[in-house]
């Protein structure tokens, strides 16, 4: 039944091509910048959520009020851990010892060695080193099991290094290599490199330490570097079985309350945190949707309107063979949800266009088009054509057919 | 060639179902009560036999146009009844004279107004669009266009049309919902003589073949004579020579 008005409406849509087009352009372009900030933050939602998912049983316990490179956990620290009431929900635990200023930016040595050639793309900051033991980091499928070359360390010394080390085309670092590093400009470390783990692909791969040794070999330069002789971890990992950062945020509660005193951090809830940076995002996007609204609405009226004014004879003459007023309104209603529909569909395009080569540029996948998002198109696409035929077809409706005709 | 009713006869008129049209002390009177009301039908009373082709003549400024629009039910009059095919169509609501223009009505005006974008075919199944257009709908348009005689420009926009095409094509718009009554306000009036008679001739030829009722104005002398009745307005009145 409305199948033929629908023909009829498709027609008459764009009887003025121009102005059919420019309406279209002007709701494309707010309706593109739409999609491209909408994808951008469900993308930026996904990877949180896909973040906080993958980390909401792991707490990381550091010595109470202490810097993470002084904090001094006990040896046994696995043990008192596991002494909680909720023990039984423990998956894994790993004491590590972060060793300071293993190689640092502003070491004579860094800058001989040719760590941080500039344009490397290899973030100094990154270049962490820690002590792990593997069983317990096997537990956690650490970094000591993703091994792509060589050995796991054996002996004092030996130590294994990240991929991207050897990517970013490091002279000094390579493997199989032995050298003695110097360390703050005073200690010789005499180190071997035996193997070579693996870091995955993302970009977040340059925060994974870059050298990882056994817990004896870090002590033994934590102690030369420290002002103190380091005996215990810095920092324990802790995995629980939790569904939710609510029911581990309980578990953290237990680990405050033993004894000695520990900084407990839940990683999930860190993360979470985060979201409020979402908030000022969301914001933006709902004045920016304000303003798409109005402005294709207003395209769409100022359109329609010229349009109706021009064809008052003809809605007339519709009027006059039986049309109702109903059946005229619906026309232009259709008319200008095709107008708004085909600047929502036009926009999507051009939104996920730009999208997608600002993700070739950066060579990495932080926007998401969902599904939800084409839909919201669709309804603001129908909404804007809704809103914006609204006064034309109240006017083409209500002619009177008799002083239309007349008035020639 | 005589009037049928006299306001003297209106008994008759009330008994007789034989009429398709009845008007009773029917006045149009545009922006009253201001300086510059016009009363452009006064006392207007009389009848149309179902089935015939009448002419109804005046001078320019006499009512001519707002009777038919009134018939035709695209505006309402100020006072008085008039009756479509038993209908008081006087009390009726817009919706329901809508109704009525679609199904019973059909309308010719002097301009040749049809939607430039769609085709000769299209612009005849017009007032069938809001219901939706079947595959007899289609033959049956293509049949009123044969009628006519444009069977062979089906396809044609309205600009490849020449005049008289195009008042063709519109009398075929008004034939697509089989209408009892045709009003047609001066339909010869943009078309040169020779193609207003055949426009003429193709209305007279639709009433004597299918009955159907047709009212047509015209300042045209030539038109009067072929038609079964004449009514002159004059100054909003009916005038009995
Ligand atoms: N909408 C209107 N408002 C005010 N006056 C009107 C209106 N429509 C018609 N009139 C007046 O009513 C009178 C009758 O008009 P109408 O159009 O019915 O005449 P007509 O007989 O059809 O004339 P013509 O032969 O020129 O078409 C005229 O004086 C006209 O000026
Ligand atoms: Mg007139």
């Amino acid at each position: 039944m409305v199948f033929q008005t629908i023909r009829f409406a498709l027609k008459n849509a764009f009887r003025k091509k121009l102005v059919a087009a420019l309406s279209i352009t002007g709701i494309a372009i707010g309706i593109a910048l739409m999609v491209a900030l909408s994808s951008a933050s469900a993308g930026f939602d996904n990877i949180l959520g896909e973040t906080v998912a993958a980390t909401v049983g792991d707490v990381e316990i550091t010595e109470y009020n202490t810097m993470i490179t002084l904090s001094q956990l006990p040896t046994n620290i696995s043990d008192i851990i596991k002494t909680i009431e909720s023990s039984d929900k423990i998956l894994a635990v790993c004491a590590e010892v972060v060793v300071s200023n293993f190689v640092q930016f502003a070491d004579n040595v860094t800058i001989q060695v040719g760590m941080a050639p500039p344009g490397s793309g290899m973030s100094v900051m990154a270049l962490g080193a820690r002590g792990v033991n593997l069983d317990e980091d096997a537990l956690f499928e650490g970094l000591t099991t993703k091994l792509t070359e060589g050995r796991i360390f054996e002996n004092d010394f030996e130590i294994i290094i990240a991929d991207y080390i050897l990517e970013a085309g490091s002279e000094v670092f390579e493997f199989g290599k032995s050298f003695d590093l110097m360390i703050n400009y005073t200690y010789t470390v005499p180190i071997k490199i035996v193997g070579v783990f693996d870091t995955g692909e993302d970009m977040t791969r340059v925060l994974e330490p870059s050298f990882i040794m056994s817990v004896n070999t870090s002590l033994q330069i934590n102690s030369m570097t420290l002002p103190f002789e380091q005996t215990g971890y810095n920092v324990a990992k802790v995995r629980f079985d939790s569904e939710s950062v609510e029911e581990t945020k309980s578990y953290v509660e237990e680990l405050e309350a033993l004894e000695p005193k520990l900084d407990v951090t839940s990683l999930g809830a860190e993360i979470e945190g985060m979201g409020d940076i979402m908030a000022n995002f969301q914001t933006f996007q709902t004045i920016l949707t304000v303003i798409v609204i109005v402005a294709g609405g207003m395209a769409i009226v100022v359109a329609q309107l010229m349009g109706v004014s021009e064809r008052m004879k003809e809605f007339a003459i519709m009027k006059a063979t039986g049309w109702k007023n109903s059946s005229i309104f619906l026309d232009i209603i259709l008319e200008s949800i095709t107008i708004g529909i085909l600047g929502a569909l036009v926009g999507f395009g051009l939104g996920a266009g730009l999208i997608f080569i600002v993700q070739l540029g950066a060579g990495q996948t932080f926007v998401t088009i969902t599904w939800q998002i084409v839909l919201k198109v669709l309804a603001y696409g129908l909404g804007l054509g809704l809103a914006g035929g609204l006064i034309p077809g109240i006017r083409a409706a209500n002619i009177k057919p008799m002083e239309v005709l007349r008035a020639t | 060639m005589v009037d049928r009713i006299h306001n003297s006869e209106k008994e008759e008129l009330d008994n007789s179902n034989n009429f398709i049209i009845k008007t009773y002390g029917l006045y149009k009177i545009y922006n009253e009560g201001e300086p510059s009301m016009v009363t452009a039908l006064n006392n207007v009373s009389f009848g149309i036999e179902t089935g015939k082709m009448i002419a109804i003549a005046g001078p320019s400024g006499s009512g001519k146009s707002s009777l038919l629009n009134i018939l035709g039910c695209m505006d309402s009059a100020s006072a008085g009844k008039a009756i479509l095919d038993g209908v008081d169509i006087t009390s009726l609501s817009e919706r329901e004279l809508s109704e009525i223009r679609k199904n019973k009505i059909g309308f010719i005006f002097q301009e040749f107004l049809l939607i430039p974008t769609l085709s000769a075919l299209e612009n005849v199944l017009l007032p069938l669009i809001p219901d939706g257009i079947s595959k007899a709908d289609r033959e049956k348009a293509m049949n009123i266009l044969e009628q006519v005689g444009l069977r062979d420009r089906a396809d044609h926009k309205p600009k490849e049309l020449s005049g008289g095409e195009k008042q063709r094509v519109t009398i075929a718009r008004a034939l697509i919902n089989s209408p009892t009554i045709i009003f047609a306000d001066e339909p010869t009036g943009n078309l040169d003589t020779k193609t207003g008679d055949e426009i003429l001739a193709i209305l007279r030829e639709l009433n004597q073949n299918t009955g159907v009722t047709v009212v047509v104005v015209s300042h045209d002398p030539l038109v009067w004579e072929k038609t079964d009745l004449l009514l002159h307005l004059i100054d909003g009145q009916i005038s009995y020579a």
